[in-house]
């Protein structure tokens, strides 16, 4: 029983919401001390009722090398304030008797597009929306596998052919992929682009890329571009369009070729620009780790797989993802980052 | 006519620049979308769809235009809080109600105004299916920045509708052939039958609101 969480994948229906959906919202956790759980959990009850967020486990239980941590929700994080330190005034006197520290959970956005079919990698990507990130990948083309392939796949692998072979591999891939970049995830606020560190763009142009930064290139999209570079390098015949006729079978037979129903693996939270970029792409089935509780198009906000009036539907899974694994995953790239 | 349309001389003058936009994406077999967008009354940039060509289902006309304008303003060396005042003073003119994606992406840019032509009934994210232009109503309290932006459809929408059918009598090449060409073969035998007996034309709607191929097939 002392095992870590489970990596779960839950099936987000893409049935209409037929009664009030509680959105995901973020929290504010305290590491707490396992034999004090009881106390603090009984305490924190009168405190700061869990009214709205009784269907969620209040404690949640992990190991740390061979140490069993437990983790309990104080409250809602307000929404107003981005600072970690803003906890409620009726918790504070709470917080400091037991001496906690309230923490926010990190997010980060990668997205990988697979075959489902060969279980290869068809291309890869982070969000690019931001300066800085533009520079740590200069091009993103496909740097994050050649990075990662050192670990998940042979040397010989090609860029192309980069993959994996179980699906929990592809998963902890495009974790590993994503973990330099904690500075703001596009799709959870997307509007904050003008925000950004006006300074460091300009030393930061490379010859090779069209854009120092771009407010919609998130994960999803760059992702998109990459695989159908990738598809019009693999597939250049059927660009030949003689005829309309001729381009209408080229294309249905590269079409059933290539695989252009695919499988893809988010990590991290689709805004709605995202999700309706994978509909437009047909992607085939989509799996997130983190939802988007501002403006999440699977669930969260809005439901893009219920909207009936869509030319193509996408299965939806959500990864559910220890914070363990999250949190090594972290640590292990940034120790190779800064060798 | 402008006072007829309700839409003013430079609503229409900028629109059909948009439709010459969707003519060339026509020309090359694209799907016929087009846009420009325009700052202080002068076209800065313009684009069409562009998916058949890169393979790319998102390189819709919008964000052609966007990229266009985000390249030539990096390369003039405007950072993100000029590049977002500008946009400010944008309109876009599309001949197609904007996406969800696009529209979306509308709003995150900060764009001021967006003239469309015909609605888009299966993706339109300004009215159509979601209404992103008013994503501050939708968005948690105070969650988000988030702002919508001003929209105005139906500016020359028969243009932007006429391309679209050329389009799909031509075929498109990334869709289905035989359903989308289904209706407008249907919509000739039910002009032919018309004439004969009313009947028939009464039988040849309810065959094409069915829509059932079985039944297409049988009473073809």
């Amino acid at each position: 029983m002392s095992e870590a969480m489970q990596w779960e994948i839950i099936r987000i229906h893409n049935e209409p919401d037929s009664s009030l959906e509680v959105p995901t919202v973020e929290v504010l956790a305290l590491n707490i001390e396992p034999k004090l759980a009881n106390s603090i959990v009984r305490e924190l009850n009168q405190v700061c009722p869990h009214d709205n967020l009784r269907h969620v486990k209040r404690v949640q239980r992990r190991t740390s090398q061979g140490k069993v941590e437990l983790s309990v929700i104080s409250c809602l994080a307000d929404e107003h304030e981005k600072d970690t330190e803003a906890v409620p005034i009726g918790i504070q006197p709470f917080i400091k008797a037991y001496n906690l520290f309230p923490i926010r959970t990190k997010v980060l956005n990668a997205a990988v597009i697979v075959d489902p079919v060969s279980r290869k990698v068809i291309a890869s990507a982070n969000d690019q929306a931001h300066p800085l990130l533009t520079t740590s990948e200069p091009s993103a083309r496909y740097g994050c596998i050649d990075r990662c392939g050192a670990t998940t796949v042979p040397h010989e692998s090609h860029p192309y052919t980069a993959g994996s072979n179980q699906n929990t591999t592809v998963q902890k891939f495009s974790l590993c992929t994503c973990s330099d970049i904690f500075a703001g995830v596009s799709c959870l606020n997307p509007w904050e682009w003008t925000a950004q560190e006006l300074g460091k763009q300009n030393a930061l142009v490379k010859s090779e890329n069209k854009f120092t930064w771009h407010p919609l290139r998130h994960a999803a999209l760059v992702a998109i571009e990459n695989a159908a570079e990738r598809d019009r390098k693999l597939f250049p015949n059927s660009e030949v369009l003689k005829s309309k006729s001729e381009a209408l079978d080229v294309l249905l037979h590269t079409a059933d070729k290539c695989p252009s129903k695919r499988q893809k693996i988010e990590v991290s939270l689709l805004s709605l620009l995202c999700a309706m970029a994978l509909v437009h792409q047909r992607i085939r089935r989509i799996f997130y780790a983190l939802p988007n509780p501002n403006i999440g198009a699977l669930g969260s906000v809005y439901k893009l797989q219920a909207e009936k009036s869509l030319n193509h539907h996408y299965s939806v899974f959500r990864i559910s993802v220890p914070e363990q694994d999250l949190e090594e995953l972290i640590l292990n790239t940034s120790d190779n980052t800064s060798q | 006519m402008a006072q007829e349309t309700g839409h003013s001389l430079a609503e229409l003058r900028f629109m059909e620049l948009a439709l010459e936009q969707a003519r060339l994406a026509l020309e090359k077999l694209e799907v016929p979308v087009g846009c420009v967008v325009v700052k202080d009354g002068e076209v800065i940039s313009s684009g069409s769809n562009h998916t058949s060509a890169t393979r790319n289902a998102t390189r819709h006309a919008e964000m052609e235009a966007i990229d266009t304008l985000l390249e030539e303003w990096q390369k003039i060396g405007f950072n993100q809080l000029e590049v977002a005042d500008r946009l400010s003073e944008c309109d876009l003119y599309v001949t197609c109600e904007p996406c969800i994606m696009c529209a979306t992406a509308l709003s995150i840019l900060g764009i001021r105004k967006v003239f469309y032509g015909c609605a888009n009934d299966k993706f339109g994210g300004c009215g159509s299916i979601l209404s992103l232009h008013e994503i501050a109503k939708k968005l948690p309290r105070g969650a988000l920045p988030g702002k919508g932006f001003e929209c105005k459809g139906g500016v020359m929408a028969d243009e932007a509708v006429a391309l679209f059918r050329c389009f799909y009598e031509q075929g498109n090449p990334n869709g289905n052939k035989l359903s989308s060409l289904l209706p407008f073969v249907l919509q000739n035998l039910i002009d032919q039958f018309a004439s004969v007996n009313p009947l028939d034309k009464f039988l040849f709607h309810l065959i094409k609101i069915t829509s059932t191929p079985s039944i297409r097939l049988v009473a073809v």
